[in-house]
């Protein structure tokens, strides 16, 4: 009997996780776990010890209330050691993309009508959430506040931390565009969590947790924010769809609510829940 | 018997002048204070105060930093920490040093003006070298002016010491809302306009009336300071005055002296030292003064601070100066980053065309 055809081709890093458990059975086809560790939630064991398959498998789409049957998805996880899958790269001053091998063969396998679903990357922003750097600010075009009497970083600053997080997933997305003829949409990261200390685990930051406690929420929604606005100014000229958080998941300073949070910085799978939706919407136009 | 016939032999010239060292002419025994090696110093003024701050830390001495490089901020951009306890920059006038003050302790407006430079960065005109990478944008710019006041504010609170050498007493003032440029708009950035900008070469009064005003605002936030007056020996660039630089230098000179010779004798918490004359009288000759005959060399750097810390922090002299010798010879890098300090941040340099254009 011929399998249906799946709707769309995930390829993701840990985001993908909230995805894949809020709609699919993909955990009772592919993990397994050796031992628990205690460091992370149930919904990231084996994903630092490499007991996550590193080929792309078919997940079965078990929610009904999403219009969606299948999903192939590649989900490369901390242990599975592939590193960056493109990397721009200077040959004699010519700027050239190198592009996994890993990353070129699936893509080709690929290669065809059904969109290209992107959650790779997006825990950049989260490298600032930690209060660990003396009191600082920037000025930000969408959020006009700044703490009084605290030092201004220069936008330049700012902006170059971001473009190097930027450019991780930016030229991964630049090199599904050159090799495959697919549609491509990429799923934003979530906000940053409402109230990280309520996590039931800081996985491998507990030490530093303890020791520097969260930067404001203000200082890390902004931080998120100019991410994500570089991202997608990057995207739209590569001709990406972007899917940005579900409007019910965030709370009215734009953090992520606590219900839809898993540990520090990933969405749960009633987020995946709602993101599965918005991806639905969009696969059908992308076809 | 006459009233001269048993003062000290630094009372007279002849014996002054045939004192072997600067040390023995004890050009600072009208002193009213010394300093402990603990005492936190905050330094500003003209170029020479980079001198003080510099010759003061390599000796192991207290410069209190009250506005410092964060980390986020990449230690190799010319982001202008370090130069002063605050990024204020050169400040060449009693006035600006008043107006500065008043400012960060909100005793009158912040003055916003703003300026884009040819690279598409934004200058803050009341410190236009300051922060020599320029800022983003003027909200940028805006914000850090906000920040700096805000830090000289905890600087004036937290210090033990304010050493401030005075330059010169001719400025340009912007007519509009009546505050004066540390340097005349067109030169290192902004746009020189004639209706707004005008001269002003300050008198003795004006000048001692705003000593008087910053001793006041000194104390009345930190009643245990002390203020620690100097003249800076360096020439001016140029003058606005229809007449020559050299009387334009002299003059100033002679009124920034004369004025803090005023102030002193009302104010128990201020004294003067003498760094000017050493560095001009007869005693020194011209070994003082380096090619071009308006900067002082290295050795007269040496020689003044020498008789500071002689006179001020013995204790301190003797206890780090090994080390201060050691790790100056020594380090290359420390010099290169004192000329860099001494030479490409001076502000008044920018106002002589030949100069400009190194």
């Amino acid at each position: 009997m011929k399998q249906p055809a799946p709707d769309f081709y995930l390829i993701a890093h840990s985001h993908g996780v909230s995805l894949l458990d809020g709609i699919t059975d993909w955990r009772k086809k592919k993990l397994v776990v050796d031992e628990h560790d205690p460091r992370y939630g149930e919904a990231f064991q084996g994903w630092f010890n490499g007991s996550i398959m590193n080929d792309p498998f078919s997940a079965n789409v078990i929610d009904n209330t999403v219009l969606l049957n299948k999903i192939e998805a590649w989900v490369i996880t901390c242990g599975s050691k592939i590193g960056p899958l493109a990397k721009l790269e200077s040959k004699s001053g010519t700027p050239n993309l190198r592009i996994s091998r890993k990353f070129s063969d699936i893509l080709d396998s690929w290669n065809g009508p059904l969109p290209i679903v992107s959650m790779l990357n997006g825990n950049e922003p989260a490298l600032t959430m930690l209060n660990r750097l003396p009191a600082y600010d920037f000025i930000d075009q969408e959020i006009s506040a700044i703490e009084a009497n605290v030092p201004i970083i220069d936008e330049m600053f700012i902006d170059q931390s971001i473009s190097a997080w930027v450019s991780e997933v930016y030229f991964s997305l630049v090199a599904i565009k050159k090799l495959v003829r697919n549609k491509l949409i990429h799923v934003l990261p979530p906000p940053p969590r409402e109230n990280p200390l309520f996590s039931q685990h800081f996985e491998v930051l507990s030490d530093l947790v303890k020791r520097h406690g969260f930067l404001s929420d203000q200082l890390r929604v902004k931080w998120y924010r100019r991410y994500c606005r570089r991202l997608i100014t990057l995207l739209t000229s590569l001709d990406c769809n972007v899917v940005a958080p579900p409007a019910d998941a965030c709370n009215s300073d734009g953090l992520l609510k606590e219900e839809y949070a898993e540990g520090l910085t990933h969405g749960n799978s009633k987020y995946g829940q709602l993101i599965a939706k918005q991806i639905a919407l969009i696969v059908p136009t992308a076809r | 018997m006459n009233p001269y016939a048993n003062l000290p032999r630094q009372s007279f010239w002849k014996a002054s002048m045939q004192s072997p060292g600067a040390l023995d002419v004890d050009f600072d025994c009208g002193r009213k204070f010394t300093f402990s090696v603990t005492d936190s110093f905050v330094t500003a003024g003209s170029c020479f105060a980079q001198h003080f701050a510099n010759r003061l830390t390599a000796r192991g001495g207290n410069v209190l930093i009250a506005e410092q490089r964060h980390p986020m901020v990449p230690e190799s951009c010319e982001h202008g920490y370090g130069l002063f306890s605050a990024r204020y920059g050169n400040i060449y006038t009693v006035r600006q040093l008043l107006e500065m003050l008043e400012q960060a302790f909100r005793i009158r407006p912040v003055h916003g003006e703003f300026s884009k430079r040819s690279d598409g960065r934004w200058v803050d005109m009341l410190r236009p070298r300051a922060v020599p990478m320029g800022f983003s944008s003027k909200a940028q710019a805006c914000a850090d002016r906000n920040y700096h006041l805000y830090t000289v504010s905890e600087m004036i609170r937290k210090m033990n010491v304010f050493v401030f050498t005075t330059g010169l007493t001719e400025a340009w003032i912007n007519t509009i809302d009546n505050y004066c440029y540390p340097v005349v708009p067109g030169v290192v950035a902004g746009v020189f306009l004639p209706d707004s900008h005008r001269f002003h070469n300050f008198t003795f009064a004006e000048t001692v009336d705003d000593l008087q005003k910053v001793i006041n605002i000194i104390f009345a936030n930190n009643s245990a300071a002390r203020i620690l007056l100097t003249v800076s020996p360096v020439g001016l660039v140029a003058t606005a005055e229809p007449r020559s630089v050299i009387v334009s230098t002299v003059a100033s000179k002679s009124i920034l002296r004369a004025a803090i010779e005023e102030v002193i004798k009302n104010n128990p918490g201020v004294d003067y030292f003498p760094s000017y004359e050493i560095i001009t009288s007869p005693y020194g000759g011209a070994q003082f003064w380096a090619d071009g005959l308006r900067d002082v060399t290295e050795k007269g750097v040496e020689t003044v601070m020498d008789v500071f810390f002689h006179s001020r922090m013995p204790y301190l002299r003797e206890q780090v100066k090994t080390h201060s010798e050691t790790q100056l010879s020594q380090s290359k890098e420390f010099e290169e980053k004192l000329e860099k300090a001494l030479t490409d941040e001076c502000d008044e340099m920018f106002l002589d065309p030949a100069l400009r254009s190194k």
